[in-house]
């Protein structure tokens, strides 16, 4: 049986422009498995970022239920959504959005003084131990404009796990950086979700799609098509791909 | 028409700024326009009413009696006099308002041809003057304030044992001595009154001049001689500062100089010199009126013209923060726009331009507001100077300063504009901007516990050139707080006031008549059965001449016990004076010289022993010794002033004196400290203290506002990436807030530092101006708090009140579709 760790029902989310109202989701009814890479595609201003801040309750839904262990996102007050930004969920930009007066060493730990159950030095341990293993040591003191695009994005994704969050959420983690710290970004995703980490990303980068083990396509504010996959092989990257595309092609991308 | 499109846009666009700017200058033109307007028009009020009334150079007083007579014969021989007027005048002994009694020395005259009647709302002169009938009265406006008098009220004269009752029937504005703060005040009278009192005091008059002439038979007296036969002429002597002796009939005397040149006190001087009718009168000259009626003005023209330009200079500090903080959050599109061919000094003129609009626009507003604060502050002066104003703007003087303002912010703006020069269009096209936080190399560190703290206190480390200007404008407003609050501390703070020559006892004891000083001992009985004596200074006080220069003397028993002391040493022996460093610099003596004191036709020769600073005349005053003061024929002492021990029973021991010795004693105890009512000072302070402090909040809010505003502009970004990590609008809220009042405590204690390196100089600048050179500055800790928590906390209010637009802050924001 599968355990779901999200779901949404009947979300709808529209603006009002000039008078005229815009819907950018339409009735949206999605699950979010527990431990699952799911990856949201879709060509530009078809809703997919809308729909990952949405479900993060980082942006209300004009309609609609987000159900989360229980609460409905959608009617939770702005201090219960920073509580569970701070505890449950963690996020990954495309820009990075780094404190840019924070070392990288403090942008990851303040996200954990926010957790009141972990002491300072308890904090200042594990982050020590995830920018260690993202291989971020050497430049922990420095701040975000003296690193790398790459340096900077791993930081982030330390910075959105060192609560250790029941969902991470990533909006094109990769889309401002180079190819090569493209793939060390998604390979530190890949790895989390095989420790277990669930993960909900937004990308329209191919390689950043083969990473996940279930695909939805998101086309006018609607999930058009849904893919599911085995978890991610690097040997078995190639067959992946074919698949994917044409998977992609088929809904017309 | 491209730099109309860039304004119209940089207008629509940059309202906050655009509206900060406006209301800064509009604060600071209303304030400056006011007082240079209140100033002009009381000029010339006072000019317009010193012409009507024909004001001669010199006013003298001087008894009606043969003396006088010889005097007056003497006058043909000053070659600088033009002519002189004779008007018979009466000296009441004493005189009451219904039953209070009228603190000043009041010299009643017949209604002269020409004068200043106020209309019934007293904003105007009355078309005519109607004659007064017998029993009726005409008083100098300012009895209005300081005595709250108003028409109908019953003044109540005492000459020669009878009581003449006037009925107040108008108002004058008499620009001579009309004014609150000079001691001598003319009143009119109906001439069936006047010669009815002038004839009733003819036997008491002529009393006193044949004790005198029989003074003069016997030659020198002793002084226990000479107090004895004034108890014996009269049981009302006048103490008050007069040369008269008790003379009812006097002559007030105008002498007009023909030398257009010379200056009122050399001419005073040569009267002196050549008939001695200064020191045998109670004389003023037109100078010295001036000085002393517009003095409260002076002093809060003075001290408003200092804090405004104290403004403008925040003003400026927070235009040049704004164009920077604006140069750079605008980088991309100032970027794209050199990158369209629009060059630097098309982006600066239009920077320019809009401030100096934002500024015009303030000006004229502030013009507009400087109309009615004018008003209330004319009408505040007239009631204390007793001059009617005129009612205009002082556009020309005006207009020069406002030309300066507005050149002096063209300047500035164009020196902060060159920053455009660093603007790349290749870094700006790609989205890049300069790094706002990385200038700092100490940073506060990032602690769990009071999280927020230490964000905030990084916030202010990693870019602390954005909190310069704050901090200046914050350290700036709190030094004039402690400076202003340090200047009513100092005027109400007992070893200032004996600092600048004055007495400070807990008790004062003024004797109403002779038989009071016989009871001065049993006064002291009564003083000593509560408590010890620690000090006692007895006094007189007297106008003297010396060599022909009119000035007030102060003559103690104990010289040796009065300090403000400059130079040298105070008076001891009989041939020694000490006199104000002002009077020495104005009559041209320095110590050690020797001059001659003439008083009541007396004359002795003086040794200058030292300089000293006092308030007493506006700064021109002298001291002589008792002893010294017997060679001069000048009353024995009629103030007696107690330092005591314990001080807890002086209201007991004053309500006990006066019930008991009532009638021939006024006893008084004296406050000091904040909030002690001390002299016609008090109100000018605290007006300057209020406007201060109205205008510093407002200066606060607007700069904050700006500040704030630009600040939030710039951590948008930052905010809502702490948003996204789970920081509450709340937190982030103080978070903002605490690093502005964080920011202000450090200003507020710049501001301390700043007070304490020259509060000196600014109570030496305002104080200056009351004839005091140095004054050492009382600073109460109440000040300083008062100061640093009131901008701190205005700070922290508003900052957090404009941190209410976090709310606004998406993190949606951050998304990039």
């Amino acid at each position: 049986m599968k355990n779901f760790i999200m779901k949404a029902e009947d979300l709808s989310k529209s603006f009002s422009h000039n008078g005229e109202q815009i819907h950018v989701l339409s009735h949206i009814d999605m699950e979010i498995e527990e431990k699952s890479f799911t990856v949201i595609m879709g060509a530009s201003g078809s809703g997919k970022s809308t729909l990952l801040y949405a479900l993060s309750g980082m942006d209300k839904a004009t309609a609609g239920k987000v159900i989360y262990n229980g609460m409905n996102l959608v009617s939770q007050s702005e201090k219960r959504l920073a509580e569970l930004r701070s505890r449950d969920f963690g996020f990954i930009f495309q820009q990075m959005h780094l404190v840019s007066n924070l070392t990288l060493f403090e942008n990851v730990a303040v996200s954990g003084y926010l957790d009141r159950k972990k002491t300072a030095s308890e904090v200042r341990r594990r982050t020590e131990e995830l920018l260690s293993s993202m291989g971020l040591s050497e430049v922990s003191g420095h701040r975000p404009s003296q690193v790398s695009g790459g340096e900077q994005q791993r930081c982030a994704i330390a910075r959105a796990i060192i609560n250790s969050p029941e969902l991470l959420f990533a909006d094109e983690p990769t889309g401002a950086l180079n190819r090569r710290n493209s793939t060390e970004v998604l390979d530190l995703l890949t790895e989390l979700n095989r420790k277990g980490q669930s993960i909900l990303m937004v990308t329209h980068d191919l390689k950043a799609a083969l990473r996940a083990d279930r695909l939805l396509y998101l086309e006018d504010g609607k999930i058009a098509g849904e893919l599911e996959l085995p978890p991610y092989n690097a040997s078995e990257e190639k067959s992946r791909e074919k698949q994917v595309n044409a998977w992609l092609a088929a809904m017309d991308w | 028409m491209k730099v109309l499109t860039l304004l119209r846009s940089n207008l629509r666009h940059r309202k906050g700024p655009f509206i900060s700017t406006a209301l800064l200058v509009m604060i600071i033109t209303a304030m400056t326009i006011s007082m240079l307007s209140v100033k002009k028009n009381y000029i010339n009020g006072r000019d317009h009413a010193h012409e009507y009334t024909n004001s001669p150079a010199v006013m003298a007083f001087a008894k009606d009696s043969s003396d006088t007579d010889k005097i007056i014969a003497l006058l043909d021989n000053c070659p600088s006099l033009d002519h002189y007027e004779i008007t018979p005048a009466v000296n009441p002994e004493k005189a009451y308002i219904w039953n209070d009694e009228i603190t000043r020395e009041l010299f009643l005259t017949a209604l002269p041809e020409k004068v200043l009647l106020l209309s019934e709302d007293k904003n105007s002169f009355a078309e005519s003057v109607p004659e007064l009938k017998k029993g009726e009265i005409y008083v100098p406006y300012s009895f209005c304030s300081f005595m709250d008098i108003s028409e109908g009220d019953r003044i109540t004269a005492e000459a020669a044992d009878r009581k003449y009752s006037f009925t107040v029937r108008g108002f004058i504005v008499e620009p001579f001595i009309g004014s609150e703060m000079i001691g001598i005040k003319r009143l009119y009278i109906s001439s069936e009154d006047l010669a009815e009192i002038s004839e009733n005091s003819r036997r008491h008059d002529l009393a006193i001049e044949n004790s005198a002439v029989r003074r003069e038979q016997t030659g020198n007296i002793s002084a226990d001689e000479n107090d004895q036969e004034q108890n014996t002429s009269t049981e009302n002597d006048s103490f008050l500062l007069t040369s008269n002796n008790g003379y009812i009939n006097i002559r007030l005397i105008k002498l007009y100089c023909s030398d257009a040149n010379m200056s009122d006190s050399s001419f005073m001087r040569e009267i002196e010199l050549e008939t001695k009718l200064i020191s045998s009168s109670l004389t003023i000259t037109k100078a010295d009126s001036m000085r002393y009626t517009g003095l409260e003005m002076n002093i809060m023209y003075s001290v408003v013209l200092a804090f405004t330009s104290i403004l403008f200079l925040i003003v400026l500090i927070v235009i040049a923060h704004s164009i920077r903080v604006e140069i750079k959050i605008d980088y991309v599109n100032m970027g794209i726009l050199k990158s369209q061919g629009i060059t630097e000094r098309t982006i600066s003129f239009v920077i320019t331009l809009r401030y100096l609009i934002a500024e015009t626009v303030g000006m004229i507003i502030g013009l507009i507001c400087s109309i009615p604060i004018e008003r209330k502050m004319s009408s505040m002066f007239k009631d204390m100077t007793g001059i009617l104003p005129e009612r205009s703007v002082a556009w020309g003087v005006g207009s020069l300063v406002l030309m300066i303002m507005i050149s002096a912010s063209a300047l500035l703006i164009f020196l902060c504009t060159r920053d455009l020069s660093r603007i790349s269009p290749v870094k700006a096209i790609n989205g890049g901007r300069d790094d706002f936080h990385y200038d700092s190399l100490i940073n506060a560190p990032i602690t769990k516990r009071g999280l927020s703290l230490s964000l905030s206190l990084r916030g202010i480390t990693s870019a602390k050139k954005r909190y310069i200007g704050l901090t200046f404008i914050t350290a700036i407003l709190t030094f004039f707080m402690i400076a202003v609050n340090t200047v009513n501390s100092t005027l109400t703070s007992r070893s200032v006031i004996e600092s600048t020559g004055n007495i400070a006892p807990d008790i004062e004891i003024q004797i109403l008549d002779t038989k009071g000083r016989e009871l001065i001992p049993e006064a002291e009985d009564i003083i000593s059965s509560y408590t010890d004596i620690e000090k006692k200074i007895a006094l007189s006080s007297s106008y003297v001449s010396i060599d022909g220069n009119n000035i007030c003397c102060m003559i103690p028993e104990q010289p040796e016990l009065l300090r403000g002391l400059l130079k040298g040493r105070n008076p001891i022996y009989d041939n020694e004076l000490m006199i104000t460093k002002m009077a020495a610099e104005a009559f041209g003596l320095k110590m050690g010289d020797e001059v001659t004191v003439s008083h009541n036709g007396c004359s002795a020769e003086y040794i200058i022993t030292g300089l000293y600073q006092s308030t007493t005349d506006a700064g021109i005053s002298c001291v002589i010794p008792s002893e010294g003061g017997k060679k001069l024929d000048i009353n024995p002492s009629h103030l007696y002033a107690y330092y005591l021990k314990d001080i807890d029973s002086k209201a007991e021991i004053v309500r006990k004196i006066n019930n008991k010795y009532g009638d021939s004693m006024n006893a008084d105890f004296i406050e000091y400290g904040r909030g002690a009512i001390w002299g016609e000072y008090d109100i000018i302070t605290l007006t300057i203290e209020f406007i201060i402090f109205v205008f510093s909040i407002l200066f606060v809010l607007i700069t904050m506002i700006m500040i704030c505003s630009r600040t939030f502009l710039q951590e948008r970004h930052d905010i809502g990436v702490y948003k996204a990590l789970g920081f509450t609008t709340q937190r982030l809220r103080m978070q903002f807030s605490i690093r502005f009042f964080l920011v202000s405590m450090v200003g507020g204690l710049l501001g301390a530092v700043f007070s304490l390196l020259f509060t000196e100089d600014f109570l030496s600048f305002v104080f200056g101006i009351m004839g005091v050179v140095k004054v050492t500055p009382v600073f109460t800790a109440g000040s300083f708090i008062l100061a640093i928590s009131f901008v701190s906390v205005s700070v922290l209010i508003f900052a957090y009140l404009i941190s209410g637009k976090i709310k606004m802050v998406s993190i949606r924001e951050l998304i990039t579709e």
